[in-house]
């Protein structure tokens, strides 16, 4: 489980971090049920990650492309 | 001109070939009716000015979709109008070039009548876009006609285009195909190209296709997959001759996986009971049902999202600094979310799409194609936050695309074909998911299940033109 997560949280990171000085008037929607309004709420959607992020995948390595006719046409 | 909207490809091009003036008129009349129907349904971005109308010399003669009307979900790059994927950001853009498959498609001879309606840059699967009017639902306008594609599947579904293009990140074009009574096809990852198109997330958009039937279907993927056709200025095509030459026979000892567990679960009683009648259909024309294992299913939906939100974010974060106050509230939030999302959640949402792949190829070694709902609930109310299709609510958004965003991950052919009408009037659509590569696979037990009127009919909505 994750620890809360606060706006000031978000905003430090943001700004230290990421350098993402735009997006601290929006933090705070981040912690609402809805979250972005189509995905889950932030709380809810990084606790299902970091419970992914314990799951272990044996000897999968990060895929390849999948073929794309497009990569070719260049 | 009672019918004339509801034609089928072939439908079009025989008039073009017996009539080319005729045939343009036609044309025209379409666009006036998207002009005329737009202020109600907002299924529009941009309509075209102007048409090849002036009579049979500019209407295109030859091709495989010589003078078929069709619409372009307004994330294909176009150079004969703008593109602005739905967003107040890119309203002025104009590209210099079509994107592939609008280049492909016009070469075809296909007759674009306008770019559609979406969610903004293809963040949801809603539909909603408060900037240029949320798309709703032609069987009932207090309701979504789900999304992202969602201008695509008025367009198609109100007659004014008789196919349209859409993408595909988690159940784009499939979800609001189902909503709106359509046949949606999500091909294989890859066959039909995304050049040109605004990305989304590279890893999981697929193009897609929406038409009013499998054989349309066909002759569509048939062109942009580019699979060589010899028929040009024929009423038909090779594939549609393929197809039409199928009977239920061609059920006969095809082994149909069917994967209760979770996707049957937290499911609409009328669409497990429409999905289940046409189950049995298949079985009583000789098909094996296969009660296969679900993989697990835990991790896809937080990982297909960790994906989208990252990838999102590498190509709108540069231009957010001048243009976030320019974004519409969900994708903005989206994409401040997808900052804390960490590269080692991305990396494991990439390994974990690859263990599904491998799995489901796996369980498809012993199957030749799946069946699935496509959405657990029929179109929801245009307000709708969250829905509660069995014991559990659930945000809308994810419960939309609870059946359709594993076979982004996988890159499997998925097709969505109408499932009857609920009892509130509202369509069901019932999802085909076939092996990669084997679309025509999956386009052909759609077009036998069509055909033999296995899943019950749906009516054209009203709104058609008359003379």
């Amino acid at each position: 489980m994750v620890g809360s997560i606060t706006v000031d949280l978000l905003e430090r990171v943001a700004i230290a971090l990421a350098a993402r000085e735009w997006s601290t008037p929006y933090l705070a929607a981040l912690l609402t049920d809805e979250g972005s309004g189509v995905v889950s709420g932030a709380q809810e959607h990084f606790t299902a990650l970091n419970l992914m992020s314990q799951h272990t995948l044996g000897d999968i390595a990060v895929p390849p492309r999948f073929c794309n006719p497009d990569a070719l046409d260049d | 001109m009672t019918d004339f909207p509801y034609g089928s490809i072939g439908d079009f091009r025989s008039k073009v070939l017996n009539d080319g003036q005729d045939a343009a008129n036609d044309l025209e009349r379409l666009r006036q009716y998207a002009a005329g129907t737009n202020p109600a349904n907002h299924a529009y971005i941009t309509i075209s000015g102007s048409l090849p109308h002036d009579g049979k010399e500019q209407l295109p003669m030859a091709g495989p979709l010589a003078g078929v009307p069709y619409a372009c979900k307004d994330v294909f790059e176009t150079k004969s109008m703008i593109t602005t994927a739905g967003s107040r950001a890119l309203a002025d853009y104009q590209p210099k070039t079509d994107a592939k498959a609008v280049e492909i498609l016009e070469r075809a001879g296909a007759v674009l009548i306008g770019k559609t309606n979406m969610h903004e840059f293809c963040y949801g699967i809603t539909g909603k876009n408060p900037v240029y009017g949320t798309p709703v639902n032609p069987h009932d306008p207090s309701r979504l006609a789900g999304g992202s594609s969602s201008g695509s599947a008025v367009s198609v579904a109100t007659g004014s285009a008789v196919f349209a293009l859409g993408s595909d990140t988690g159940g784009s074009v499939r979800v609001p195909a189902a909503l709106c009574g359509l046949v949606g096809l999500k091909p294989t990852y890859g066959l039909i190209s995304t050049k040109g198109m605004i990305p989304f997330c590279w890893t999981l958009d697929h193009a897609g296709i929406m038409a009013r039937s499998c054989l349309d279907t066909a002759s569509v993927l048939q062109v942009l997959a580019g699979w060589n056709d010899a028929t040009k200025g024929r009423a038909e095509t090779r594939l549609e001759r393929r197809l039409q030459a199928l009977s239920t026979e061609f059920l006969i000892g095809k082994r149909i996986g069917i994967p209760r567990r979770y996707f049957f679960d937290n499911l609409d009683d009328e669409i497990a009971s429409a999905v289940e009648k046409a189950l049995l259909f298949c079985q009583e024309h000789g098909a094996e049902l296969v009660e296969v294992q679900t993989p697990d299913m835990t991790h896809v939906r937080p990982a297909s999202l960790a994906i989208q939100l990252v990838e999102a974010l590498s190509w709108h974060g540069p231009r957010m600094d001048e243009n976030a106050h320019l974004y519409g509230d969900d994708v903005r939030n989206g994409l401040v979310q997808g900052q804390f999302i960490l590269g080692e959640h991305y990396v494991q949402s990439l390994r974990l799409m690859e263990l599904k792949r491998r799995e489901f190829a796996t369980f498809f070694k012993s199957i030749d194609i799946m069946i699935t709902p496509t959405t657990p609930v029929i179109a929801p109310e245009l307000a709708t936050q969250s829905v509660s299709p069995g014991m559990e609510a659930e945000l809308v958004g994810n419960a939309l695309a609870r059946y359709t965003c594993v076979f982004n991950l996988t890159g499997q052919p998925a097709l969505t074909i109408p499932c009857g009408l609920h009892s509130s009037g509202l369509p069901m659509g019932l999802q085909i998911i076939g092996k990669p590569y084997e679309d025509l696979s999956v386009l052909s037990i759609g077009h036998v299940l069509e055909k033999a009127g296995a899943l019950g009919w749906i009516q054209p909505i009203s709104g058609v033109p008359s003379e």
